[in-house]
């Protein structure tokens, strides 16, 4: 009994939050693609920290470069050390160089260009991220409200040609709904890959934590307990690479686990106070502590059961004269299962909006949905498990 | 504001869900009870007029001609109340329940056993009766098709009796004793050929 009402519990927050994103997209579909209209252009430094990144960092710039912007927009390139040929590239294009001979750090070398920053706006783009054209039109506007700390863009995968690739792309794609959304609660937590700060704001923080794991979650939940907003623009678009092996995958997701928990432990102070912690902080601790560890599992669980009766109902009733009774409905069989076809319901709803807020073709990419669906989850749950078994043992931070 | 009436109104609907889930849960569990018990009646009847065809018959031994026919509803029978205890036990119902009506088929099953043998010697009669000890392996699985088989090809001169090897009651410990069955599936045709382990159709039929 004691299991079957956990399980109740986590799946109603399970619902609640799916709820909460549902209500949060009728009320305010007609504003989710609306980027306001600028009143003037402030001038823009955007800071691109590269560390042996001799095959996109031409590509980034390039990109950078070709951005629509009435005004001249200054590119600070911190080579962090790097011992390939990224140097050398970026002195081919009209960029400021900061040349550090050993590697610090990105949110150091994020802190040496803010320091040579006197513009309004200071925007960071990982090397391997490349901007459209129109994206800092899409951002710039969201600056007219002076509580707006930071402005992020939508991110799409770059590389899509393996199927751990293509698998999240469909999870960037729903994490695209997911961000636009929190921003309509004032939840937006972190600015992930490339992202547009207030200046004066960013340096009033204290500029980016150098001992973080997890720089730019650090010093979103920094903006947000400092009073401000974080924005998104689903019009901004950038394409990043993402880990092409379960390997790096893993490797990736466990620095920003441990990031996360590391963050949620020095903003402990936020939770129940602000937008933040009152919905995402707690939905991170149940989720990424607790559902992510139990309810994958259960979950996956949960949907294999409901096919297995499915087919088994649908046989049974094929293969005999019964007349079409009660027994036909599988998701009788208990709560659970019912929660899980209204969660599955809801995923369905996921997948369509998703879809249509990003353009990424999820319905068309069926294999790699299915696969997210499925295995997704466990390999998360995975790489949260080792995060945690790392705190624990307080493992070296390899990264 | 907004926020609040987000979170409120996301709080809300999660409440209903969650009563109409188990309001759902309750009202489907309440009818597949309803579906169940009518289910068992049918079975106990089933049982009770096939033991009340059975007393009948016993007491009209000397009618050969009423004995055969009877003997072939009964066949008919069988095959019925093993199907609808199959089904029964795929609802999940409690194992006191099944096994107090499992125990009356076998008694039921060996009783027309027993009266097939007496009817073959006093009335002459041109049939074969074949127990069948079943468990749930493979192999009995397999057996299990290859029996329906033979059942299929001798509608008129056979009798299968299915028998659980693993039910744990006297006749079943009795019969497997006397007739030293010691592993499942066994096949024991008119008392006197045992076939242990799997067999085919043709082997089985060259003792009919």
């Amino acid at each position: 009994m004691f299991p079957v009402i956990i399980n109740i519990i986590l799946v109603a927050l399970t619902v609640f939050i799916s709820n909460v994103f549902l209500i949060t997209l009728f009320l305010k579909w007609d504003r989710i693609f609306d980027d306001p209209r600028t009143k003037h252009y402030p001038d823009v430094t955007i800071a691109v920290p590269a560390k042996n990144e001799e095959r996109n960092i031409a590509k980034t710039l390039q990109c950078l470069l070709n951005l629509k912007y009435p005004k001249k927009i200054r590119i600070i390139v911190i080579n962090d050390g790097s011992k390939d040929r990224t140097l050398e590239i970026a002195k081919r294009f009209p960029v400021e160089i900061i040349d550090k001979k050993t590697n610090s750090g990105k949110a150091r070398a994020l802190n040496d260009a803010l320091k040579k920053t006197k513009s309004e706006i200071f925007g960071f783009i990982d090397a391997e991220t490349f901007i459209d054209k129109n994206a800092l039109m899409h951002i710039v506007g969201y600056f007219n409200d002076k509580k707006v700390g930071a402005v992020t863009p939508s991110i799409y995968i770059h590389n899509s040609e393996n199927t751990i690739e293509k698998i999240q792309g469909v999870e960037y794609a729903f994490s695209m709904m997911s961000k636009k959304l929190l921003t309509f609660l004032n939840c937006l937590y972190v600015t992930p890959g490339c992202a547009f700060y207030r200046t004066d704001i960013v340096k009033k923080v204290g500029g980016f934590d150098e001992k973080n794991l997890t720089e730019d979650l650090e010093i979103a939940l920094h903006i947000s307990k400092s009073g401000y907003m974080i924005e998104n623009s689903i019009n901004a678009k950038v394409w990043t690479i993402v880990p092409d092996t379960v390997g790096k995958l893993l490797r990736q997701r466990i620095r920003w686990y441990r990031g996360t928990i590391h963050n949620l432990i020095k903003y402990k102070s936020m939770l129940g106070n602000n937008d933040i912690g009152i919905f995402v902080m707690p939905v991170m601790l149940i989720c990424g502590m607790f559902v992510l560890l139990a309810y994958s599992f259960m979950l996956g669980f949960s949907i294999l059961e409901f096919i297995y009766n499915l087919l088994t109902y649908s046989f049974a009733f094929v293969l005999s004269d019964y007349s079409i009774t009660t027994y036909s409905i599988p998701f009788s069989q208990n709560i659970l299962l019912t929660f899980s076809v209204f969660l599955f319901a809801v995923f369905i709803l996921n997948i369509y909006f998703s879809q249509k807020i990003s353009g990424v073709p999820l319905v068309k990419n069926f294999k790699e949905l299915l696969l997210f669906l499925i295995l997704y989850s466990p390999i998360l749950a995975v790489a949260l498990i080792i995060s945690l078994i790392n705190i624990i043992t307080r493992s070296e931070n390899k990264w | 504001m907004v926020k609040v009436k987000i979170y409120a109104l996301a709080a809300f609907v999660t409440l209903l869900l969650i009563v109409s889930s188990f309001y759902l849960n309750w009202y489907m569990g309440n009818t597949k009870e309803q579906e169940l018990q009518q289910k068992y009646y049918s079975i106990d009847s089933l049982l009770s007029s096939s033991q009340l065809e059975f007393e009948y018959i016993s007491s009209a031994k000397d009618n050969c001609n009423l004995l055969n026919e009877t003997i072939g509803m009964t066949r008919t029978n069988l095959v019925s109340i093993n199907t609808k205890l199959e089904e029964y036990k795929d609802y999940l119902v409690s194992d006191v329940e099944f096994n107090r009506l499992k125990t009356e088929q076998t008694i039921l099953y060996v009783k027309i056993w027993m009266l097939s043998k007496k009817v073959k010697e006093s009335c002459n009669m041109n049939f074969s009766t074949m127990l069948y000890f079943w468990d749930t392996s493979m192999q009995s699985k397999e057996q299990g098709y290859i029996v329906d088989a033979v059942r299929n090809d001798h509608p008129d001169d056979l009798i299968i009796i299915p028998l659980d090897y693993n039910f744990d009651i006297g006749i079943i410990n009795l019969l497997k004793k006397d007739y030293k069955i010691d592993s499942a599936p066994t096949i024991l045709i008119d008392e006197n050929t045992k076939l242990t382990g799997l067999n085919s159709k043709d082997e089985i039929e060259k003792f009919l």
